[in-house]
């Protein structure tokens, strides 16, 4: 138990959710040697959609089309928002820079020209997203042509009802056919990782092509639950595609989320590949700054080990994550006690009304950097000057309502990363 | 004449303990049937081919050890020599006029066989001196089984060397060859018997009192003599290669010995020996002769056929273990053992407990408890029964021990937990004060920081393998026992089917965002719940006792 190991390198990115995972493929891309710690299930909470900015200004009526011009409008206020200093080319070559890390563990992105991507929900709703799966891609052009859809839903599999988003599709499409398919040997509920794995077996992939296949004349595209399959799931689905001479896309669902999944996997494995060390299920505590280094200490269920890095990315997520911690009257950060940007009392945290346009206080409430990402002091200096923070963490950031959460993640993961990069290389030089 | 009504005696003897054991056997393994059909199917369900290769050739020996192997089968091979050709000599030589014991080459070959029993014998000793065991093997034995095996090989080699002194005595036995020469020459003083005498001294080695070589002898008179009345059934004793050398060495001794027929003492002695083996066959460990033959025909148990032969515990596999202690060997939960201690583990102590337990029932609640959580740590992987140089069916026997205990109110840990009430659980008097901690110890489900997080995503649930194949039982999922800790209902936790289904996979405790330690959780309910459902099970079995 008291085994003490330790770890030296140039980069510690705390916390394995999407923003930090970005943060550590970054970081190795660049040649940094780079530890990651922290626990990755927060990954199947995600949709697998990749947005951009959906909405601009907070109290705007409908949603984005061109997220590029809600960021000049974002930025010609002199928003504090993380967006504030980066251009539009930045955040576009950020998107590339993951779509292609993605890629190279076979997990196929669609990054959208230019415009907002409207993606079909399970309710039946469009949400604006900018860089999709490439299995859900044909769901984002239901709007062009008149379309005739099959919905299908799965017997067993909850969380996903074709009826349910045929009613809401019920004024934006004419003609829509809802399907319940079967999968042998399932009678009650079926969790939706289990059904993922299920549809790798070709007998399943089999009965669910012989159930569509009646109705392949009478529609042009046909949308599914994101189950199709964990691991190859672009493959599995040109195959049904081909079976059943019909487009196909997928949906995404409520947790947990196998493009959540699929983005996991495909992070840790093109971590690996990179040389990233990953200390999963590893909690960070204690940091010291000392003689322009970071020492930090890891405590897994069974010891302790030392870690040395010249710089940290805190990628250590919000209240669910625990990366915030909210008080009685407080809310404060849990691993450097930085000063988070809150309301003044807690009565001000949220609205009275729940759906407001506005959003609630709370959610911009966070961690104040300047515009390379690094936390500020009181008066506005750096605490640290190796010392980042980043994704849902950041301030004035009410992701949710603005639908940016993974965009503020990826482009303050890469830009902080960057920033730390040439701060390395300058001092070498 | 005597000897034949011993004989007699002895023949009956043996039949009736045969009778006896079969019929003790018969009865108790069907004491522990399932249903009568299933007994009389099973009992003509032959193995064939297992009995011609484990008991013709002792080809399952031969694979465990090739000592033992070749020990067991100069002793076989031996005795079957000495039984046919020599112990039953009337017999043989009604079939086969050729036959003399007293010529080649049959004293030779005598010899021989005498010589690879007792070499068998002396393997067999050697091996129980504890320098030549196995760490493994030096597990403690009963004392009684010991004894019972180290008896029936000095047995044995006393029967050899008894037999060699006789023949080697007899060689030198004046006195035995007065006998002869009455009965078969009818030779006198006159008619030449010293001459004879002479010549028996001069290349029989008989020890004569009286001193010949003062006297003047004729050997042409003796040669002649000994072709007519001896040749036929007396070669020179000189390939006799063990009886003749003592012969020699006890030459100096030859009026001594004679005086006080010790050639007789020997007779009776080998006599009465082989008669006592004959007697106590049944009831000694020389009883595997039988049993193991019909362990080995009995047809063997599939995975498909397990839970037809449940409850069907024959006594025939518990008699024909020999105690070797190759099992335990190749034990898969040996380390189970060594971490704690627990010899019912061992399958070749477990096999004497299940034995006593098949003849008393659950006769002691401690014993039966430390049978019961043993049986429960075999994972059945096959190995012992694979090795088992008699060829028994063990697997069979575990699975058959474990229905047993259940029929007669000792369940395996699972079955306690979940028929185990609330009241149970928390009722500490129940406990016996010196059979461990009484109660629960304290771990990660007592501390709230381990679960309190907690926030109910089904994340755990989602990803459980068991969930996943138990979808129309209708249990707790990881999540919803986490919630049941929250509610500080640990009790009601340890019994859901969940803790003791759980396969430890950790996909849970992988996936979980909150970082609670599910798998761990999940994991220590189930160690804590051995325990206590240990306990329980101890005190019930105990009251039964006092019941009676």
């Amino acid at each position: 138990m008291t085994d003490l190991n330790s770890i030296d390198c140039d980069l510690l990115v705390i916390g394995a959710g999407f923003a930090g995972m970005v943060a550590a493929a970054r970081a190795s891309h660049l040649g940094l040697r780079t530890v990651l710690a922290g626990n990755s299930g927060s990954l199947i909470f995600v949709s697998g959609l990749m947005d951009y900015l959906g909405v601009y200004p907070m109290d705007a009526k409908g949603v984005l089309d061109d997220p590029a011009q809600g960021l000049a409008c974002l930025q010609s206020e002199n928003s504090t928002h993380p967006y504030g200093g980066i251009s539009h080319e930045q955040i576009i070559q950020c998107f590339e820079f993951v779509k292609w890390i993605l890629g190279k563990e076979g997990l196929a992105y669609h990054l959208s020209p230019g415009r907002n991507l409207p993606v079909l929900t399970a309710m039946g709703t469009f949400k604006p997203s900018f860089m999709v799966p490439r299995t859900m891609e044909k769901g984002s052009l239901l709007f062009g042509e008149k379309k005739r859809l099959l919905l299908i839903d799965i017997k067993g599999l909850q969380g996903f009802s074709a009826r349910q988003a045929a009613g809401g599709l019920a004024k934006t499409l004419d003609e829509v056919i809802c399907l319940t398919v079967e999968i042998p040997g399932i009678t009650k509920t079926i969790p939706p990782i289990i059904l993922a794995e299920l549809f790798e077996d070709p007998g399943v992939q089999e009965s669910f092509v012989r159930q569509v296949l009646p109705f392949s004349n009478r529609v042009d595209i046909a949308g599914m639950p994101a189950v199709c399959g964990v691991h190859d799931s672009l493959g599995i689905q040109q195959k049904i595609e081909k079976m059943t001479g019909l487009d196909l896309f997928e949906i995404p669902g409520i947790p947990p989320s196998i493009p959540g999944l699929r983005l996991k996997n495909a992070f840790e494995k093109r971590l690996a590949a990179l040389g990233v060390k990953f200390l999963s299920n590893t909690r960070i505590k204690d940091p010291v700054f000392n003689g322009g280094k970071f020492i930090f200490t890891g405590v897994t269920d069974s010891g302790k080990l030392s870690i040395s890095a010249k710089g940290a990315v805190l990628g250590i997520g919000r209240f669910f994550s625990k990366g915030l911690n909210a008080g009685r009257d407080k809310i404060m950060e849990t691993l450097f006690q930085l000063d988070v940007r809150q309301p003044v009392t807690r009565s001000l945290w949220h609205g009275t009304n729940f759906l407001t346009r506005q959003g609630h206080k709370i959610n911009q409430a966070g961690i104040e950097t300047d515009q390379r990402f690094r936390p500020l002091k009181k008066g506005g200096q750096p605490v640290f000057p190796g010392l980042y923070a980043v994704g849902s963490i950041l301030a004035h950031n009410d992701w949710m309502r603005l639908k940016s959460g993974s965009g503020v993640s990826l482009v303050s993961a890469c830009t902080a990363v960057d920033d730390f990069y040439q701060g390395v290389t300058k001092a070498k030089i | 004449m005597t000897f034949f009504i011993l004989l007699s005696i002895v023949l009956f003897f043996l039949g009736a303990g045969l009778v006896y054991r079969f019929q003790d056997i018969a009865r108790k393994s069907r004491f522990f049937e399932k249903d009568q059909d299933t007994w009389a199917k099973k009992i003509f369900d032959l193995n064939i081919k297992g009995f011609f290769l484990n008991t013709l050739f002792q080809i399952k020996l031969f694979k465990a050890g090739k000592l033992r192997w070749l020990a067991h089968f100069l002793v076989i091979l031996g005795f079957v020599y000495l039984l046919i050709v020599h112990a039953m000599d009337g017999v043989t030589s009604g079939f086969f006029s050729w036959y003399q014991p007293g010529i080649a080459p049959f004293r030779f070959l005598r010899n021989l066989a005498g010589l690879g029993v007792g070499l068998g014998c002396v393997l067999f000793l050697l091996r129980r001196l504890p320098r030549f065991r196995t760490n493994r093997e030096r597990v403690k034995r009963k004392k009684g089984d010991r004894f019972r095996g180290t008896a029936s090989i000095l047995l044995i080699l006393a029967l050899i060397v008894s037999g060699f002194l006789l023949e080697a005595s007899r060689i030198i036995s004046e006195p035995r060859f007065d006998e002869m020469v009455e009965e078969y020459s009818g030779l006198d003083e006159d008619s030449g018997q010293m001459d004879l005498e002479a010549f028996w001294v001069k290349n029989y080695h008989l020890v004569l009192k009286e001193d010949l070589s003062s006297k003047s002898i004729d050997y042409e008179n003796a040669a002649s003599l000994n072709q007519e009345y001896c040749l036929d059934c007396h070669d020179r004793p000189d390939e006799a290669f063990i009886s003749t050398p003592l012969a020699l060495g006890a030459k100096p001794f030859g009026n001594w010995l004679a005086r006080f027929r010790v050639d007789n003492v020997f007779y009776w002695l080998h006599y009465v020996i082989g008669l006592l083996l004959l007697a106590f066959l049944p009831f000694s460990r020389m009883f595997h002769l039988i049993a193991i033959p019909v362990a080995s025909t009995r047809k063997r148990i599939r995975p498909q056929s397990l839970k037809k032969n449940m409850g069907l515990l024959d006594l025939f596999s518990l008699t024909a273990c020999t105690n070797c202690g190759f099992c335990s060997e190749v034990c898969n939960v040996y380390p189970n053992f060594q971490v704690t201690g627990n010899g019912e583990i061992l399958p070749h102590l477990k096999i004497e407990t299940v034995k006593t337990m098949a003849k008393k029932g659950l006769w002691d609640a401690r014993t039966v408890a430390r049978l019961r959580s043993g049986n429960d740590d075999c994972t059945r992987c096959g190995r012992c029964a694979d090795i088992c140089p008699s060829g028994i069916d063990l697997i069979r026997l575990w699975e058959s021990a474990d229905h047993l205990m259940t029929s007669l109110g000792c369940p395996d840990n699972y079955t306690q937990v979940l028929g185990t009430s609330f009241e149970q659980w928390t009722r500490q008097d129940l406990f016996p004060k010196d059979f461990g901690n009484s109660s629960l110890t304290s771990g990660l489900a007592d501390q709230v920081a381990a679960f309190e997080n907690c926030v109910q995503c089904t994340i755990c649930t989602n990803s459980c393998p068991v969930v996943a194949h138990d979808l129309n039982q209708n249990d707790l999922g990881p999540h919803q026992v986490m919630n049941l800790l929250r509610l500080g209902e640990k009790h009601m936790a340890t019994g859901s089917r969940m803790v003791w289904h759980c396969l430890t996979c950790y996909s849970c405790q992988e996936l979980c965002p909150q970082g609670i330690r599910v798998t761990d959780i999940l994991l220590e309910l189930r160690t804590q719940g051995q325990k206590t459902a240990g306990q329980i099970k101890l005190s019930q079995l105990t009251n039964q006792g006092s019941d009676k």
